[in-house]
């Protein structure tokens, strides 16, 4: 019973996103719609590999606009959306680290990460799911866990900049990061479980023709 | 408005589960410094566990993982530059240099007019006039615009810090007559004493003393003249403007605040920020993004009763969003068309009696053609709904070379050109039909014309019709006579006549008559 309630929500979701798919090659316009729903798992695989903020924001950036740019060209194929992004970020990490073990010699390549060593799905998917769990916070909750950890500022500077009490901050974020909690317990209880796009899939995926 | 969650519990518990908090949070934040502060250094899950409370245990996995939480800066900037290149005609051409292009994302995003955010409030009064004094008196507004329909009305655009507002209404003495079309707006000002002061100078009435409220910020309200609410509010931080919110925002009262999310989130995109509701359910605060607006709502109590207001809306696919806000339940209004103010414009009314303008900016227009004009030449109407006249010329599938071919002859400009593919539901154009134009709008100074391709089999040829065109220069009739008979059938050769200096007629060669009319001077 359980398990075909999961089945038919996971059709459900693939419809939509062909949907979401068809409507963006149609209208390239439209294609913030499968930015939405794929920006938090992009960026999380792909820091999962470079661990670098400025790094990741330029990788994710391109990996966006290359598949805005070829999304008329993509066949789903019932292969998820997310997997030829997936595919597209590793090709864009491997050219990275060809071009910088060229410029830099063999040292630097040397302690690169290595961009074929897969980085657990699950452990992605889980972190996109969190990233998107936090746009859902109460607004001063969010805040406030966005300026610690995005914009990795002391609870001094955000009580400054919020005009209240470093203790008031440190409750914001107590009371975050537990809802959080709450929240990802919850979800991998059931609502992880459909939403995540295994090994497989990424192996599946091939380039769009050409 | 804003209601803080009121708890009712005594003192006692109250301070011991204070005290409980404040240890927890301090306890958790030393686990974020840790795990900020040595990003690398090797975690001992168990040893964690047992230094602090085993409940915190289970929150360290999310706290690591929040340090890897993506800038959202970042993400609504790439939004924004995603929605530019997907918006140009064609996504594959526009790669370019990236960085140059984040770069004018986040200066400005190009279907929004200059200087306006998504969501504009329009306020329609019966002296349009005085309400626009009324804003300024008040909040120091700068008047960018006002021009005056042919029926006689005002519309009237002004800035309040970063936010534009576009006002309108009758004019006293002028035949022309408008109902109040009120609403309630939350306006940011550095010092909202002083502002409420003015207000009640200005003839506005009291809703609220200034007071500093619990979710950080001093507010006041009065009611204008006409029946617009202004909630005026200074926000207590780094800025009187809050993160996220303009200077105006447009605020709702709706008698239940659910459906409302669900139409702005539907129709418009709109993205949930915040909801505040009490256990019974009513909601006393929401705000739900549109673009680059916050839309802010409470649900209708004593006073604050749901005014079915106007809002002008930029979007980037004006056509989208109207079938998408159909579907969402609205009523159409206006079917998107373009419009000489270089907008192509829609309306629909939701089913809570909001009218919503929807443009796409399609045309940025020089500065000296939304300037203010003369009373007498302006062409401009009281309200967006614009009375236009221009012919509109079918083809049968050549519409695109014979815009390009009159780009030519006439030496005028294509406005905008849209093909049925992009249209909602390709309009039931067949597979072969799909690059042909669904609209076109050409413009030669003020003239303008639009044109598309019919349906295939629904091509009908022009007939006992012309487009005249009026000329004082016997040089460029000429010039323009002969460009436009190539390859086409020329009737009447141009030539002199009884009213004018040169006249003639001619078929052009994708079936459009036109009369080529150059008078003799006065």
């Amino acid at each position: 019973m359980k398990a075909t309630r999961k089945e038919s929500a996971s059709q459900a979701d693939a419809a939509d996103e062909r949907l979401l798919v068809e409507a963006a090659q149609k209208d390239p316009a439209r294609f913030t719609e499968l930015y939405e729903a794929n920006f938090e798992r992009v960026y999380a695989f792909i820091l999962s590999r470079v661990r670098n903020r400025s790094d990741a924001e330029d990788l994710t950036a391109e990996v966006f606009q290359h598949a805005l740019a070829n999304i008329k060209r993509f066949e789903s194929r019932g292969v998820p959306f997310a997997a030829w992004l997936y595919r597209i970020a590793s090709n864009r990490l491997s050219d990275r680290w060809q071009r910088a073990s060229r410029e830099q010699g063999t040292a630097a390549a040397d302690d690169r990460p290595d961009p074929h060593a897969r980085a657990n799905p699950e452990e992605v998917e889980r972190r996109a799911q969190l990233f998107r769990f936090v746009a859902t916070l109460p607004a001063d909750q969010r805040r406030v866990i966005e300026m610690r950890f995005a914009e990795e500022k002391s609870i001094a500077e955000i009580a400054r900049e919020l005009k209240r009490t470093a203790g008031a901050i440190k409750q914001l974020q107590f009371r975050g990061i537990r809802a959080l909690r709450d929240r990802m317990g919850k979800a991998s209880g059931g609502d992880a479980q459909r939403k995540k796009p295994a090994k497989k899939l990424a192996a599946k995926s091939g380039e769009p023709n050409g | 408005m804003r209601n803080a969650r009121s708890r009712q519990r005594s003192w006692l518990p109250n301070l011991v589960n204070q005290m409980v908090k404040q240890t927890q949070s301090e306890q958790l934040n030393q686990i974020v410094e840790r795990l900020l502060g040595h990003p690398d250094a090797p975690l001992s899950r168990s040893a964690e566990q047992r230094a602090f409370d085993p409940k915190l245990a289970t929150v360290i996995e999310v706290v690591r993982d929040l340090r890897d939480l993506p800038h959202p800066e970042f993400k609504a900037r790439l939004k924004a530059d995603l929605e530019k290149q997907g918006s140009q005609v064609d996504g594959e051409s526009s790669l370019g240099d990236r960085r140059a292009s984040m770069a004018t994302a986040a200066k400005a995003v190009s279907y929004i007019r200059e200087g306006f955010h998504t969501v504009t409030p329009y306020l329609v009064a019966s002296d349009g006039p005085a309400l626009i004094e009324f804003a300024k008196q008040v909040f120091g507004a700068e008047e960018t615009y006002r021009g005056f329909g042919s029926a006689g009305g005002v519309h009237g655009e002004i800035r309040i810090g970063d936010s534009m507002l576009m006002m309108g209404g009758g004019v006293p003495g002028r035949e022309f007559r408008s109902q109040n079309k009120t609403q309630a707006l939350h306006v940011y000002v550095p010092d909202t004493d002083a502002v409420y002061e003015r207000a009640l100078r200005a003839g506005a009435t009291s809703i609220g003393a200034p007071q500093d409220h619990d979710y950080g910020e001093r507010g006041a309200g009065v009611k204008d003249a006409f029946g617009n609410y202004w909630y005026i509010a200074t926000h207590k931080g780094e800025s009187y403007v809050p993160q996220q919110l303009h200077s105006v925002n447009v605020y709702l009262h709706p008698l239940r605040g659910g459906p409302v999310i669900d139409f702005l989130k539907r129709a418009f995109d709109g993205e949930e920020l915040a909801r505040y509701a009490s256990p019974d359910g009513v909601i006393h605060h929401a705000q739900v993004r549109v673009g680059t607006s916050v839309v802010e709502m409470g649900e209708a109590h004593g006073v604050y009763q749901p005014m079915p207001s106007m809002f002008f809306v930029y979007v980037n696919n004006v056509d989208a969003v109207h079938a998408q806000a159909v579907a969402a339940g609205a009523t159409s209004l206006q079917v998107p068309a373009s419009q000489p103010y270089g907008d192509r414009v829609g309306a629909v009314t939701d089913p809570f009696g909001n009218q919503w303008y929807v443009a796409t900016r399609t045309e940025a227009l020089p500065p000296a053609e939304t300037q203010p004009r003369d009373e007498q030449t302006s062409k401009q109407q009281s309200t967006a709904a614009h009375v236009q006249w221009y012919p509109h010329l079918t083809f049968d599938g050549q519409c695109e070379a014979a815009f390009k071919f009159y780009e030519q002859c006439l030496r005028g400009k294509i406005l905008f050109m849209m093909t049925y593919e992009n249209t909602p539901s390709d309009m039931q154009a067949p597979a072969h039909w799909r690059k042909k134009i669904s609209h076109a709008t050409f413009a030669l100074g003020e003239l303008r014309f639009s044109g598309s391709d019919a349906l295939p089999g629904r091509y009908q040829k022009p007939q006992g019709f012309a487009v005249q065109f009026n000329l004082s220069d016997p040089v460029e009739a000429k010039r323009i006579f002969s460009a436009l008979a190539e390859n086409g059938t020329v009737q009447m050769p141009l030539q002199e006549t009884f009213w004018a200096l040169l006249f003639g007629t001619l078929v052009d060669q994708f079936g459009i008559p036109w009369l080529i009319n150059c008078e003799k001077p006065a």
